[in-house]
């Protein structure tokens, strides 16, 4: 494993130094992502550990959370979409969203069943509704550039890095699914 | 494994880490090479606009899925007789579910949807930021525009049990 070294490999050419792998290898040399990313410690790819496992049990976290944001989103719809849905949902839109975006969605985001069903008034339950629905695509955005992220992470052959995104993803699956909401999925998130 | 050093350093350099630039982008073929702002920001549209794409088409096979479902169940409903024993015409049903025109259509889609996601990751595996943050807004605002029928047929479906 020692032996396949890139700074071995081609000492006169630096540049080449990460040349990509396409094979596992237990380095302490990496760079994720960014440039400022630079492992070349031991210490650091510890570190760089840590933070692949938080970012990937965060992503699984994240997915448990939009999940039941989503439960939540169908409990605040309209009863009558077509009389209430529609017309009042642009002109609530337009005057109220800035006000408060965060005075729904701080409190105790993994169980939001435990807060009590919004009352069905129309003008609130339409801004809630579009309040979540934006703050879910928002997370939508969030998840989708760190899933590619993460997926960068493990196309740099590290084998710690990808034990780490494996670990991560576990050790977040096996902490969020008890917070998931019971309600029937049809869906996959 | 140990080739040469390079006559121009930058010419076909392979990044390894995020990057803002707009010099010599290949894009998923040989002669989609971007090598201006413009052309940049034509990519940025078009990758933009093909992540909203996948999201649509992903959420529209859904619904599209649950409905083909919802009316195979329906058909699949005894006729209101007088005792109600007509269960074998639900068989026929349920064995032309292969050959059903709802069924090849979601293959279909489900083969342009494998493509799209494809080309988006190997979009994304460019590193360059331009595209990859167009990549995550096109899946946010494709998010934004569609998922909200979702929740409606979501919604509806579960009334339904």
């Amino acid at each position: 494993m020692e032996k396949v070294d890139s700074k071995s490999c081609c000492p006169v050419c630096p540049e080449y130094a990460d040349t990509p792998y396409m094979h596992f290898i237990f380095s302490d040399h990496v760079t994720l992502l960014f440039d400022f990313w630079t492992v070349q410690t031991l210490a650091g790819l510890v570190l760089s550990f840590v933070v692949v496992l938080l970012l990937t049990v965060l992503y699984e976290l994240s997915k448990v959370w939009k999940s039941n944001l989503l439960a939540r989103v169908i409990q605040t719809l309209p009863v009558t979409p077509d009389s209430a849905l529609y017309p009042p949902l642009i002109s609530d839109a337009e005057s109220n969203l800035p006000v408060s975006s965060d005075a729904l969605l701080t409190p105790d985001p993994l169980c939001p069943e435990e807060t009590p069903v919004p009352s069905m008034q129309f003008s609130s339950s339409t801004y809630r509704w579009w309040l979540l629905h934006s703050f879910l695509a928002l997370l939508h955005t969030a998840q989708v550039f760190l899933g590619y992220a993460l997926m960068l992470c493990v196309m740099t052959y590290n084998a710690a890095i990808f034990i780490a995104v494996v670990l991560g993803s576990a050790l977040g699956y096996y902490v969020a699914f008890p917070f998931l909401a019971k309600y029937p999925k049809p869906h996959s998130l | 494994m140990c080739p040469g050093p390079r006559v121009q350093a930058s010419d076909d350099a392979h990044h390894m880490t995020f990057y803002f630039g707009y010099e010599n982008v290949e894009l998923l073929f040989t002669g989609l090479v971007i090598n201006t702002a413009g052309e940049m920001a034509g990519a940025f549209v078009a990758v933009f606009l093909l992540a909203l794409l996948y999201e649509g088409l992903k959420i529209s096979r859904e619904s599209l899925l649950r409905k083909s479902q919802v009316s195979i169940r329906y058909n699949s409903m005894p006729v209101p007789g007088p005792n109600g024993t007509t269960l074998m015409e639900t068989h026929k049903t349920v064995g032309q579910q292969m050959l059903s025109l709802p069924h090849v259509f979601q293959t279909f889609l489900h083969i342009i949807q494998v493509v799209v996601s494809y080309f988006l990751m190997l979009v994304f595996m460019t590193y360059n930021a331009y595209l990859c943050i167009a990549v995550a807004a096109g899946a946010g605002t494709g998010y934004f525009l569609f998922s909200w029928k979702k929740a409606v047929v979501v919604d509806i479906t579960e009334h339904c049990h």
